[in-house]
């Protein structure tokens, strides 16, 4: 089931820290990698490019995990066990360069690079955990 | 034998950066949460608290994945998968937390905590994605 995050949880969420971000392999194994995240009220977001080894491991198996530490104290921290429910190409360009200004700098553009496609994660939270949030 | 670590993955590993362990719940999905982290030579260390759900993933399923990000230049991070060779435990696992606490705060810990209370997963890599240098 959905769970909603708390305001803290939320926080930690739209400040600039980086998730790490696991989705499963054919084998079941696990793959993790640190993304930029956001929150759109009811989704975490985590934007990626069609042909990636995370968008063909969803295709086969949405479960998704991710855990956020706080950048400014490490004893915060927010762990998320969910699943993503919508893959969109849907203002995925707008989203990577709204994730590159919050993370880079507000004039920073996200490099285009011919023939990428780029989508949008949504994932929806059903189990969630941490210390401090 | 897993595969050796290249010299931007020691680099990484050997500054205080946290490690994200994912690990597989019973039911097949991915759970993920922050630990430190250390190595001796390719071999990578975590040493965590001994009453944990990702402690007890890993008596089920030993593969594990890592993704560290360092703290100054995110990208391009560490991304490991493996396996955890060996669950530590007793006073070897205790002096694994006084070495990893010396790593991280730069002293040891106030106290040395029973044997019984810490873990140390050893964990053979059998993929890194990783910088160079």
């Amino acid at each position: 089931m959905a769970v909603t995050l708390t305001a803290a949880q939320r926080a930690l969420l739209e400040a600039p820290n980086l998730a790490h971000f696991v989705t499963l392999m054919k084998d079941g194994s696990p793959q993790v990698t640190p993304v930029w995240v956001d929150y759109d009220g009811a989704h975490i977001l985590v934007n990626t490019a069609e042909g990636r080894q995370k968008p063909r491991n969803l295709a086969r198996d949405n479960r998704v995990a991710l855990s956020v530490v706080d950048a400014n104290d490490p004893y915060r921290y927010l762990q998320v066990r969910g699943r993503v429910v919508e893959m969109t190409r849907e203002g995925a360009w707008e989203h990577i360069n709204k994730l590159a200004r919050k993370y880079r700098g507000p004039d920073t553009r996200y490099p285009e690079r011919p023939g990428e496609v780029r989508l949008i994660l949504k994932i929806v939270p059903e189990h969630v955990s941490g210390r401090g949030v | 034998m897993g595969v050796p670590l290249s010299d931007g993955a020691k680099r990484i590993i050997d500054k205080k950066n946290f490690a994200h362990i994912a690990t597989i719940m019973k039911d097949g999905s991915p759970q993920v949460s922050p630990v430190w982290v250390y190595r001796h030579g390719d071999e990578i260390l975590v040493s965590t608290g001994v009453d944990r759900v990702k402690t007890r993933n890993i008596e089920r399923d030993p593969r594990v994945a890592l993704s560290i990000a360092d703290i100054d230049q995110p990208f391009p991070p560490v991304q490991i998968r493996g396996r955890v060779v060996e669950i530590v435990r007793g006073e070897a696992a205790v002096d694994g937390f006084v070495e990893v606490t010396k790593k991280y705060t730069g002293s040891e810990p106030a106290q040395r905590p029973p044997a019984g209370d810490r873990v140390v997963y050893r964990i053979e890599a059998d993929s890194v994605v990783a910088p160079e240098k």
